[in-house]
């Protein structure tokens, strides 16, 4: 693969079949793109020639089928968790994970003196880990009507990977967890059994049922019972459950230590 | 009385209770029912003293006609009282669940009335649960000592872990600071349970029965400082309970002064450093193939707080020692300080390849911070010390105390912490 004079700029519309496509199309046609971009983060950039990727959910298929049969299936979730992050500059990474990914297979997750490699990795672990500290985190509220309500602020676009844990658990009931930063919700229906994506504006708050605030209390009353007053311990409880998170738990951290003489 | 009162009562007296794991799955959830019990406990919450929440723990009630020297809920002791009636337990734990409070109920009881009156109760709330709520989630069950079997069998069937707790190491301590709690009272369905395990698991595989006895298996509970046993008493009896009664776990738990009685020893403070060597010691025995007479022996009653029982036992057994590691067998690499399961087939899958050098088991991850003092690699010996026992205690304990100094300087340590380095103690 040879650096053509024109650098390009790759544009795709931000979902992830519309990255694999993208990355497909760099591949197929054996070309570098300069940046691999969604179209929401795009900067109009005079220098290099701009390229739009229409996305193409068969090429993207194959593409994921590709990665998984030359590569390995643990590189298409890395992949997939670290386009989650949406982190700056990740498409590369991914992509130059990838071309080395083809060449050597799955051994590419042991070259760890790579930047990309480590790069993807990482991005997939924070990705990870911050869906299964939600999956203890997210609090549901009982809407009027008996549906269920929960808002979350995640760092990362983490609703799909925490969704079929929520449908395993929740199967009866019908529930609806709503990022407020992405403005986007998974709906969860319990007649159909069946999950998916919807857009939802940051304003979203459902009425609550009567009993929901009695409940909530009685969470509150017990949080601060089991902690044990003359341990405290605020390090250890941060470490585990960051303050980014607690806006939106029902119990209030901390607070049996505001009535603690010293 | 108000729900929430009961409820602060009752969960404040359940609180120092240890055994708050919810691991090993029951596989439960179907689709068609609320809830699901999953492989790796996952914590909710955590508590300002920095525990993970993961259960509703709670007590069924704490009137208690037993007068055990050692429990803040003894019948002479003066304190708020209060019971929860089967509906409340069952709908305050479908409540919570449905919110994403908690992974399931941790229910134990003091013993009211009498123990069959209190077990009935106790079983009337699981059947509430899995019957009337249709409740698949995660719930583990204290067994009453004294109740009928035939009530715990039944409560066995619905839930997903069961626990007697021992609480006190010996027969004469029980007679001494537990004189009502017959020690007949506490094996007998300790065994009982072990066995219905061991059947269900025969029945389950033979006849294709469906019904589950206790899928998570049972635990139970050990107070460590509150009465003189010493630690090799203790883990002897901790090996009996895993080879005889089945068991998951033997938690221990540091005896913590909460009351004023001629009968128990002045300490302190809880005995946390003996705790954690209790619970190393008790992952040797069921993980690393130790049996509790080679790591204690008369004499040697109790485990050195300054090293763990690993390095304490490599010590007393320099002779075996250091080891070629490109000879010895995996059943000795697991024994040398340092060197966990992982390292230890490691070692065992590279050395075909290659004879293996410091530099090798390096590039392969390996620690060697604490191995080194044991192994020589192609006869080589790498540490930098003479290979003598005393000197190499002393690096040991060195080390140790500033691992220790990592953790947490507000509190000592906690659960979650401690359990977190269990995971890692090799
Ligand atoms: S029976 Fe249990 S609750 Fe009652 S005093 Fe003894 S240890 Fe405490």
């Amino acid at each position: 693969m040879k650096n053509t004079e024109n650098k390009k700029v790759y544009i795709y519309d931000g979902s992830y079949q519309g990255l694999l496509t993208a990355l497909y199309q760099a591949f197929k046609l054996r070309e570098v793109p300069i940046k691999i971009v969604a179209q929401a983060e795009f900067k109009d950039d005079l220098f290099y020639q701009q390229v739009e990727v229409k996305t193409e959910n068969e090429k993207a298929q194959f593409f994921s089928d590709q990665i998984k049969e030359h590569i390995s299936a643990q590189t298409l979730n890395n992949i997939f968790h670290a386009y989650l992050s949406e982190a700056e500059k990740m498409e590369l990474y991914i992509f130059r994970y990838l071309f080395t990914g083809f060449k050597v297979g799955k051994k590419v997750d042991e070259f760890l003196t790579k930047d990309y490699v480590r790069q993807v990795q990482d991005l997939a672990h924070k990705v990870r880990h911050e869906s299964h500290r939600l999956k203890g985190l997210i609090r549901l509220q009982e809407a009027a009507g008996g549906k269920y309500y929960a808002a979350v602020e995640p760092d990362y676009k983490t609703l799909v990977l925490m969704a079929p844990h929520f449908k395993n658990r929740f199967s009866t009931m019908d529930w609806i967890i709503h990022d407020k930063k992405r403005e986007e919700a998974v709906i969860y229906s319990a007649a159909e059994k069946e999950w998916l994506v919807i857009d939802l504006e940051k304003e979203f708050e459902p009425e609550l049922s009567n009993k929901e605030k009695d409940v909530q209390q009685l969470w509150q009353a017990f949080f601060s019972a089991v902690s044990i007053k003359n341990r405290s311990n605020p390090r250890t409880q941060r470490q585990f459950m960051p303050k980014k998170y607690w806006k939106h738990l029902i119990e209030s951290p901390g607070s049996s230590r505001k009535f603690k003489i010293k | 009385m108000e729900l929430q009162k009961k409820l602060e009562i009752l969960s404040d007296a359940a609180k120092y209770d240890v055994s708050c794991s919810s691991s090993g799955s029951s596989g439960r959830g179907d689709g068609s029912s609320l809830g699901n019990t999953k492989a790796a406990g996952i914590c909710h919450s955590w508590t300002d003293d920095g525990r993970c929440v993961s259960l509703l723990k709670i007590l069924f009630t704490n009137y208690c006609i037993y007068d055990c020297h050692y429990c803040v809920n003894r019948a002479s002791n003066d304190r708020a009282r209060a019971s929860f009636t089967p509906e409340e337990v069952a709908k305050l734990t479908v409540d919570f669940y449905k919110r994403n409070y908690i992974e399931g109920l941790f229910l134990s009881s003091a013993v009211s009335r009498d123990p069959d009156w209190t077990m009935e109760r106790l079983l009337k709330t699981v059947q509430l649960l899995r019957n009337k709520y249709n409740y698949q989630g995660y719930i583990h069950l204290k067994a009453i000592p004294g109740a009928d079997f035939k009530l715990i069998y039944q409560a066995g069937l619905l839930a997903d872990r069961m626990s007697v707790n021992i609480e006190l190491p010996s027969e004469s301590s029980l007679e001494k600071l537990a004189p009502q709690k017959k020690k007949a009272g506490i094996l007998a369905p300790m065994k009982g349970i072990g066995a219905g395990i061991e059947n269900n698991i025969i029945e389950r595989k033979k006849y294709k029965v469906k019904d589950k006895f206790v899928p998570a298996g049972q635990s139970t509970q050990l107070i460590v400082g509150a009465s003189p046993e010493s630690d090799r008493q203790i883990i002897s009896l901790s090996e009996g309970l895993y080879d005889h009664f089945n068991l998951k776990r033997v938690y221990y738990s540091a005896y913590l002064p909460v009351n004023n009685s001629s009968l128990l020893p002045t300490l302190p403070g809880p005995p946390l450093k003996r705790e954690h060597r209790l619970y190393q010691a008790d992952w040797l025995l069921r993980f690393y193939g130790f049996k509790a007479d080679e790591l204690l022996t008369p004499g040697r009653e109790n485990f050195d707080l300054k090293i763990d029982p690993k390095a304490d036992w490599a010590l007393n057994n320099l002779d075996k020692f250091p080891l070629e590691v490109n000879t010895a067998d995996y059943e000795m690499l697991l024994r040398v300080p340092g060197i966990g399961p992982r390292s230890a087939a490691k070692i065992v899958k590279a050395r075909k390849e290659k004879t293996l050098t410091h530099y090798n088991l390096k590039k392969m991850r390996i620690v060697l911070k604490r191995a080194n003092f044991f192994i020589t690699c192609d006869g080589k010996y790498a540490a930098a010390v003479p290979f003598e026992s005393s000197v190499i205690y002393d690096r040991l304990a060195e080390n140790e105390c500033q691992q220790l100094s990592l953790f947490g300087s507000s509190s000592g340590s906690d659960e979650s912490s401690k359990s977190w380095d269990l995971e890692k103690a090799e």
